[in-house]
């Protein structure tokens, strides 16, 4: 039979080849890992205290929650996580391909590249510059650099796969592929965007439909920027710390296969009972609940792999890190799919219930995997042991009372934020009308929540003095020399050879049936949302913005206000009591980008307009308490004093022109004029009222978008 | 303007039950798949992050 026959198939072998790997690329990556977490984690602290100290601003925008929590997402995501994989993936992959990296130049390329956009992302989120998608903030240029660096790694990657001395990729290296090929395709498509200056841009996409492509992106983002590249780094370095192989290596390729496939469904996910077509959402659902079956059939193949092992994980710090980062993969990804139902997701979206789910998956997975993976590399890259076990210990358990410290308070303001939403009296009405009841009910969690914050970030700092006195004791092996016989051209297969051997070979078309695996997904979703009339009904009396209600709502963008602020109203009586008619997909039309949110710390906004007084808006956002008592919102007093640039003014509208956007023909050129007019009967309201201020402030333009917001079809 | 793109597309409704059917073929496909791999390739593939020296043609041996 032919399963006995494989030793057969090679039939020539070519000679012995020395040649070093490279540690130095390994090296610069792990260390960027370790400071930027630090970096991420500290803004994350400091985000999590001003939710209840919102002072803590400074009365300064750079400093505002809005603008520096997704710097916080950035820098975790894509500093700490992306260096982290880099890591892991230039440290496995020479060793799996028996090659060194195709171009010590391309590494130190992609090295500087990476680091580069990482400072500019540091520098334009908090100065505003921003597109307003979450998870995609970064300005068109930096998008181009994203790009530019990431096809230097995959030149790098590919280069390494091609000149490999193994004639078979291991399970690793196909979700470094999966990796790359997607987060190509995801970057590129949301990032499709029309620039009106270097630091401001237009996307493509407009309301619901950008919803979709956003949350198709940034779903996908975390499955596979966060989950496949780290499933690669479990199943190359969990063998390697226990010892022992994977426990099943065709479980391996069912979880490959299935993961690539299923995950690109489920972005709908993120958007359940809002103006999203049904039958989307329904699909998100479904296949977000199949997800399981690959995820926990992962996640018990990594915690198998420990079989017979597990009374190391006493001893072994790095053991121990990675059984609760598989773990908690596992909770995060029955977690996932439960959220995905749409009672449950009802309950939980837009509260604290996410921010905990993500965080399991963040600081359990992702972190605990990149510490354990540390503790394990650099004695290795130093030819020596690791300074001090107790410490890693010390680390390890300061970390994890830290997550549980974090998450449980989340989980109890989530629920408890959710419930009060939905609560009515006996007679009818909301028990907490006032948003504001549901906030001051759940600050103790948050100050809980900021001190497992703190716990864990704490923790950074035990790895940083061991690693570093680790490397002081060693001496660091740049190269490090290794044998291998090459890879000889001819290759005899057996005639009976199965498929999956044979894809394991042949790097190019597995790249290619990996990406029309999850392409599938993708195209079957989006395509039938923009090719079907009625799945964006049109309402006629949804108008484009004036000109001074779209700079106001580019200031919106610029603040990110929908850090906190939703502008999508479920069709739920609780929702429709509380703010109004609920959202149609017909209201979005002319959002670029789209501004729905995902977060509820404060209330939806999509109803406010002509709710409150101009004054009332004016005063709110100078300082949210003296109407508000107790509000955590941020003041805004730069509003107040900053002029209003209206020199763009024809290039915004120029824009949304070419976007579709019915503006009448030339009314770029007189668009300004407009502008004018309205802001002087807005500020000649708020000066009748007793504030003093001037039509030409920003403070003005985003009153006039306020009072905007869905007005269009406003029932009584 | 890209609704004006994909318009054009025959059929386009159809791709929710193209969906349904790709996605049925292709777990049973991969079942299959699984179930016929050969043992001794297995052996080799997951010994990989091991240090243990090989030859590397996949010539499949078991090396522990």
């Amino acid at each position: 039979m032919e399963r006995t026959s494989t030793v057969n198939e090679a039939r020539t072998i070519g000679p012995m080849e020395s040649f070093a790997y490279d540690n130095s690329v390994v090296q610069k990556f792990t260390l960027a890992t370790m400071i930027w977490g630090a970096v991420g984690m500290l803004v994350g602290v400091i985000i999590a205290i001003q939710l209840y100290m919102p002072e803590l601003n400074l009365d300064l925008p750079y400093f505002t929650f809005s603008r520096i929590r997704p710097l916080h997402t950035n820098a975790v995501i894509f500093a700490f996580v992306g260096n982290g994989m880099f890591m892991g993936i230039y440290y496995s992959l020479q060793r799996l391909c028996k090659a060194r990296m195709f171009s010590d130049k391309l590494s130190n390329i992609h090295f500087w590249g990476w680091q580069l956009i990482i400072v500019a992302a540091a520098i334009t989120l908090p100065l505003g510059m921003t597109t307003g998608k979450e998870y995609a903030e970064l300005e068109w240029p930096i998008d181009i650099m994203i790009a530019v660096v990431w096809i230097v790694f995959g030149i790098n990657m590919f280069g390494t796969i091609f000149k490999r001395r193994e004639r078979h990729m291991y399970v690793a290296i196909w979700f470094y592929i999966a990796t790359w090929v997607t987060i190509t395709v995801l970057h590129v498509v949301n990032s499709l965007a029309i620039p009106i200056s270097w630091t401001k841009s237009y996307t493509v996409f407009a309301g619901v439909q950008d919803a979709l492509v956003q949350w198709w992106y940034a779903h996908n983002a975390v499955a596979f920027f966060l989950t496949t590249p780290y499933l690669g780094l479990m199943y190359y370095f969990m063998p390697k710390a226990a010892d022992r192989p994977v426990y099943s290596y065709r479980l391996s390729i069912i979880h490959f296969w299935a993961l690539i496939f299923l995950y690109i469904w489920a972005g709908p996910h993120h958007l359940l009972y809002t103006a999203l077509p049904d039958w989307a959402q329904s699909l998100g659902s479904v296949f977000s609940i199949m997800l399981i079956a690959p995820s926990w059939g992962g996640m018990i193949n990594g915690l198998l792999t420990l079989r017979g092992a597990w009374d190391k994980v006493r001893e072994e710090p790095v053991l121990k890190f990675m059984v609760v980062a598989v773990t908690a993969y596992g909770m995060a990804t029955f977690e996932g799919p439960m959220l995905s139902i749409k009672s449950i997701n009802a309950l939980s979206h837009y509260t604290d219930w996410t921010i905990a789910h993500v965080h399991i998956g963040a600081l359990g997975w992702n972190g605990f995997l990149t510490f354990g993976i540390i503790y394990w590399l650099v004695p290795r890259l130093y030819n020596t042991k690791l300074y001090s076990i107790k410490l890693a210990n010390a680390h390890f358990w300061i970390s994890f009372l830290g997550i549980v410290f974090y998450a449980v308070p989340m989980y109890w303001a989530g629920i408890t934020q959710g419930l009060m939403w939905k609560q009515f009296t006996p007679e009818g009405t909301l028990q907490y009308f006032n948003f504001l009841e549901t906030v001051t009910e759940i600050i103790p969690m948050y100050v809980l929540r900021s001190l497992g914050g703190t716990m864990y970030f704490s923790g950074i700092f035990i790895l940083f003095y061991n690693i570093w006195k680790t490397s002081k004791q060693g001496t660091f092996i740049s190269d490090e020399k290794a044998e291998a016989v090459a890879l000889t051209k001819e290759y005899t297969a057996q005639a009976s050879s199965h498929y999956h051997r044979w894809i394991e070979r042949k790097p190019v078309t597995f790249i290619v049936l990996t990406l029309v695996t999850v392409l599938i997904g993708g195209i079957i979703e989006i395509i039938p949302t923009f090719a079907v009339q009625s799945n964006v009904p049109t309402i006629a009396s949804v108008k484009p913005y004036t000109p001074l209600e779209l700079h106001g709502r580019d200031i919106y963008v610029r603040e990110g206000c929908n850090t906190c602020h939703s502008q999508m109203i479920r069709p739920f009586r609780s929702e429709t009591e509380r703010y109004g008619e609920y959202s149609k997909a017909g209201e979005f039309v002319y959002d670029h980008p789209f501004q729905w949110g995902s977060k509820r710390t404060g209330p939806d906004l999509h109803r406010i307009g002509g709710k409150y007084s101009n004054a009332w808006h004016f005063s709110h956002m100078m300082d949210p308490r003296v109407l508000s008592p107790g509000s955590i919102m941020p003041a805004y007093p730069w509003l107040f004093e900053d002029l209003l640039d209206i020199t763009n003014t024809w290039e915004k509208i120029s824009a949304m022109q070419m976007l579709g956007v019915p503006y009448p023909e030339g009314y770029e050129e007189k668009a300004n004029s407009d502008l004018k007019g309205q802001a002087q009967i807005i500020a000649a309201d708020i000066k009748a009222n007793g504030f003093p201020t001037e039509e030409n402030k920003e403070i003005i333009a985003l009153i006039a978008y306020l009072q905007r917001l869905g007005t269009d079809i406003k029932i009584k | 303007m890209f609704r004006n793109i994909f318009e054009n597309i025959d059929g386009v409704a159809l791709l929710p039950t193209i969906a349904l059917v790709l996605f049925f073929c292709f777990f049973i496909a991969l079942i299959v798949w699984m179930v016929r791999l050969d043992k001794m390739h297995i052996r080799h593939m997951e010994q990989m992050p091991l240090d243990i020296p090989n030859s590397n043609n996949g010539n499949g041996g078991y090396h522990g």
